[in-house]
């Protein structure tokens, strides 16, 4: 008896499955006559009465769908593609928080990963855009005993090798250069320029679009001057105007303009400043003399000829670098014995950022796959609550592909809908990586979200959809009739399948959420140590200005007479501007700009030094210069006005100098020789990182600038308010002193230059740690949901346990466990494979263990506190459990 | 033609012939169903209402507008009513279903068991 209301109960719901018209007309029929069978049934037994009622709800059930079949309605369990992706649509709209949450986590995950991967695929992935561009390489000159030698060389070895060798087609040497041109307003304005031999253009075969290239006569020294201009610079300054007999002028020259390259062509390729003046390499005599000048500055490309590979010129350009060093025994003394390689043009442009981009990208991919994972989790919730939808599509005869199908159309519809939003969102995020992203990454010009991006993404989607929609599909596509009908109008496929597949997909998220937790917490780490170093000075609010007179090669020796009564009439400028506070220079290397200038030390009356000892950095400084820096004094004395140029000649000397040259003596009143200058020590100052925090210290000298001759420095001035407050009024001082000064400004304060040495560091922190926050809230997120559910699925077990007497604590016990385990498993999963991937961001790390303890230590307890806080909402639901309720609801 | 659609003939053809006998409300529909064909068939309440539904809207029967004497009436019952088209349809099945019939036979004879 007790079953016949269950029966009818089920019955009505069956029915509302029928089209309304059926339902209005007949319902009540049906239900009166089930009714009356079932009453006709009861003497019988409770057998009878079950087989009544089966079969009525199964009678109930086969007419669904040819019902509606008859009435042509909407609702079919056949049919096509069209159909389920209505349906899906129509099923996502049904339930907004569900959908809500999956689009956020997944548009979010989709947009960082189309971020980062815009900006890999540009920098890394995509080749050169020249034709056959694998065939083009550069040749490095290096040293094997300064392997941070850059690999550049002598034009005179570069003319021999492109002489003698026989593995290019085209060998070309390249270098860049400064040209000053004048502007409207009189001054001068610097241009981006690159000297290069007429082979540049066979090396990467362009050729320019209007005008021609450069041929061997313009390389003759003294040939009349011309030009070739990058199109965007043709289109800045001449409007993209016709360039027939135009001139422009260059260092005080006039220069034909023979041509302008095609547009999207620049070099370096997709740099964020690229060349704007191509102008032929004249190499002059004394350049192409063997025992003339000596000018490392020449980069030296070339095409490969066909069939030769990449060995094999690196083998002929060996053995004809080795031939032409033997034959100038001496002549090469900053890298002896030919020692080259050949390295293709890509791998030379981003070999050294190639890590670092698959790093990110690895970082990325691990977002996305939590994001996945935990839609997984949440369509398996909804499985779980559509079980009896899924149960009674199956029983209309629903396939099982037929349900899957849907399911995964469902996947896909949100993984597209997402993907839609997370393009959107990542053509402002790749707008934010670009502003943020460190200087010198090469091709950082051409990233942008362009096709090839987004082919990337619509697959990056539908991978992602098949893979949260299949775990789903293949649980609900097979529903458990029986218990779908039985558990009433409430959650069906409760099985413990579908647990420990919840359960698993956390342990998934928790475990990739480690990994970049343990990265977040590695480089926050190795950021704070750097940022903690004391530099040993005070680079805070300091304004660097750079001036110098105007070099012509000719004028060489004349022009470092004329140089220090130039900067002397600068620093006194300057001075007279307001609010400026003390003006001091140094030349030979502002500290933290990457620029030096080192000396031969010899010491009277000993062996030369050898190896690293041989040469110190020497800066050439006023006397105020080391007390506005707060470098510290050691011992003796700084320098003061009293060292002048007739005056006997003094030195100060760093720690590091000092240990170095005479350890354990005192260095006071000690006599060194810098180059030709003979001096006597009378100060010993603190070391301070002048090529950054993370490089240490070198030995270091600073002379007065009254006793060397200079053609630049750098005016360092300490204004009470805020440099760039005072910047304009700075400059105007300089410029009525000499209107043509050029003024760089890209960097005018040493905040600016040590910003740009830690830029990537920070970029590395503020990135993972924004991955590892996401992660995190989303592997929290889905702890929550799977243990919202488990309390739910288990309340009336809870109300049971609580009607016997156990405590609330115990109940709060038994979800916290639950969790517990999870997430204990995922971090140990986690740590694991932390402690094997964390191996690739070592070289990222500065003095830092990529399996530093504390980085996991970290991670483990951020991770436990996010999963303790996500289980206590669930927990405290299962507490205030109120035993008859839980027990009465069925 | 499939099983389902022969059978939910089949199963219209019985309720016509049992409507075509008197007017019957669902309950007296199914009794009547069940013995004409032995016990063999034995319809849904749904079913039931579902081929009643069809029979209706193709005006094969109608509701009874005339109800039996109230002491045997019970209010809440709807009484279906063949129509004139019901009647011949029906009809026209049965002469269709002879000839089926007897082409159907033969085929049976000559393949015995």
């Amino acid at each position: 008896m007790s079953r016949a209301p269950f029966t009818l109960a089920v019955l009505r719901l069956i029915l509302r499955l029928y089209p309304a018209r059926f339902r209005a007309r007949f319902a009540n029929d049906v239900i009166a006559s089930v009714r009356g069978e079932l009453e006709r049934a009861a003497p019988a037994g409770r057998a009878a009465v079950a087989r009544v009622s089966a079969s009525a709800l199964l009678d109930a059930l086969r007419g669904v769908i040819p019902e509606h079949q008859a009435r042509r309605a909407p609702v079919r369990v056949g049919g096509g593609i069209g159909d389920d992706v209505r349906y899906a649509v129509r099923s996502l709209r049904q339930s907004p928080t569900f959908t809500m949450v999956a689009l956020s986590v997944l548009a979010l995950g989709i947009a960082a990963a189309t971020t980062i991967f815009s900006v890999v695929d540009a920098v890394v992935l995509r080749g050169l855009p020249f034709h056959e561009h694998d065939r083009i390489a550069a040749v490095l000159e290096h040293n094997l005993q300064r392997p941070q030698s850059v690999g550049s060389t002598l034009p005179q070895n570069y003319l021999d090798w492109r002489e003698r060798q026989q593995s290019f087609a085209h060998l070309a040497a390249l270098n860049r250069i400064t040209f000053y041109a004048r502007n409207d307003g009189g001054g001068l304005d610097t241009l981006r320029g690159l000297r290069v031999t007429r082979d540049f253009f066979d090396v990467l075969r362009v050729q320019p679009a209007i005008g021609r290239a450069l041929a061997a006569a313009d390389e003759a020294p003294g040939a009349p001057r011309r030009a070739i201009l990058s199109h965007t610079f043709w289109l800045q300054r001449f409007g993209g105007a016709d360039i027939a007999g135009r001139t422009i002028e260059l260092n005080r020259e006039r220069w034909e303009i023979a041509g302008v390259m095609p547009r999207g062509f620049s070099y370096p390729v997709g740099s964020a400043q690229p060349t704007e003046i191509f102008a032929p390499l004249q190499f002059s005599a004394a350049e192409r003399r063997r025992g003339g000048s000596r000018s490392y500055q020449y980069s030296v490309i070339g095409r490969l000829k066909g069939g030769v590979s990449l060995a094999q010129a690196e083998d002929e350009m060996k053995r004809v670098a080795t031939a032409v060093d033997a034959a100038n025994p001496g002549f090469n003394s900053l890298n002896p014995g030919g020692n080259v390689r050949v390295l293709a043009l890509h791998e030379l442009l981003i070999g050294r950022v190639r890590t670092w981009m698959l790093m990110l990208l690895g970082a990325v991919a691990l977002l996305l796959a939590i994001a996945c994972a935990n839609v997984a989790n949440l369509m398996l919730a909804r499985a779980s609550v559509r079980g009896r939808e899924m149960g009674l599509r199956a029983a209309l005869g629903a396939s099982r592909w037929r349900l899957t199908r849907g399911l995964l159309v469902e996947g896909l519809i949100l993984a597209l809908a997402a993907a839609s939003i997370g393009v959107l969102l990542s053509v402002w995020g790749v707008r934010l990586f670009k502003a943020w992203m460190p200087d010198g990454i090469p091709r950082v010009a051409d990233i942008a979200i362009d096709l090839r991006v987004l082919a990337a993404t619509i697959a990056a989607a539908v991978i992602t959809g098949i893979a949260f929609g299949i775990v789903p599909a293949l649980q609900g596509a097979r529903p458990d009739l029986v218990a779908s009908l039985h558990a009433g109008g409430r959650s069906a496929t409760a099985g413990t399948g579908t647990r420990r597949l919840r359960g698993a997909l956390v342990v998934i998220e928790v475990a990739l959420a480690v990994v970049l937790i343990v990265g977040a917490s590695l480089f926050t780490a190795s950021f704070v140590k750097v940022a903690r170093i004391d530099p040993g000075f005070d680079y805070r609010g300091i304004l660097a200005l750079n001036v110098g007179v105007p070099i012509a090669a000719a004028q060489y020796k004349e022009a470092l007479q004329r140089g220090r009564p130039y900067v002397e009439r600068m620093m006194a400028a300057v001075r007279a501007v307001p609010e400026v506070g003390p003006v001091e220079a140094v030349s030979g290397g502002l500290p933290l700009s990457g620029n030096r200038v080192t000396k031969q030390v010899t010491l009277p009356g000993r062996p030369a030094p050898a190896g690293d000892d041989a040469e110190m950095d020497t800066r050439v400084v006023t006397p105020g210069y080391l007390q506005l820096l707060g470098i510290r004094l050691i011992r003796g004395r700084y320098l003061s006005e009293g060292d002048r140029a007739g005056g006997p000649q003094v030195v100060l000397l760093n720690e590091t100098a000092a240990r170095k040259y005479w350890p354990g003596l005192d260095p006071i009143g000690q006599r060194i020789q810098l180059e030709s200058h003979e001096r006597t020590v009378v100060g010993i100052v603190g070391d301070i990182r002048h090529n950054g925090p993370e490089i240490p210290p070198a030995q270091e000298a600073y002379v007065p600038l009254a006793q060397e001759a200079i053609l630049y420095a750098t005016l360092v001035m300490r204004p009470p308010k805020a440099p760039s407050r005072v910047l304009p009024a700075v400059k105007a001082a300089i410029w009525t002193v000499n209107r043509e000064q050029v003024l760089y400004t890209d960097r005018v304060t040493l905040d600016g230059y040590m910003e740009g040495l830690i830029a990537q560091r920070r970029f590395n922190m503020a990135l993972l740690a924004l991955f590892g926050v996401l992660g995190l809230v989303i592997s929290a997120v889905g702890i929550y949901g799977v243990m919202a559910y488990l309390v739910s699925q288990r309340t009336r077990e809870i109300g049971v346990r609580m009607a016997l007497g156990a405590s609330r604590g115990a109940v709060v016990r038994m979800v916290l466990t639950n969790s517990a385990l999870l997430v204990a498993i995922g971090l140990a999963l986690g740590c694991a494979a932390a402690w094997y991937t964390s191996s690739v961001a070592r070289a990222f790390l500065f003095e830092l263990d990529a399996r530093d303890p504390r980085a996991f230590a970290a991670s483990i307890a951020v991770l436990a506190a996010a999963a303790l806080l996500a289980t206590a909402i669930p927990a405290r639901r299962a507490a205030g459990v109120d035993p008859m309720i839980a027990l009465r609801a069925d | 033609m499939t099983a389902m659609g022969a059978t939910q003939n089949r199963n219209a053809l019985l309720i016509l012939a049992s409507l075509a006998d008197a007017d019957r409300h669902g309950y007296a529909i199914k009794k009547d169903v069940a013995e004409r064909s032995g016990g063999d068939v034995r319809l849904g309440s749904t079913t039931l209402y579902r081929l009643l539904g069809q029979l209706l809207d193709t005006g094969l029967i109608e509701e009874a507008r005339t109800r039996p004497a109230p002491q045997l009436d019970d209010e809440r019952r709807r009484y279906f009513h063949i129509t004139a088209a019901g009647r011949r349809a029906l009809a026209a099945e049965l002469r269709m279903l002879e000839r089926v019939l007897s082409a159907v036979r033969p085929a049976l004879a000559q393949r015995p068991r």
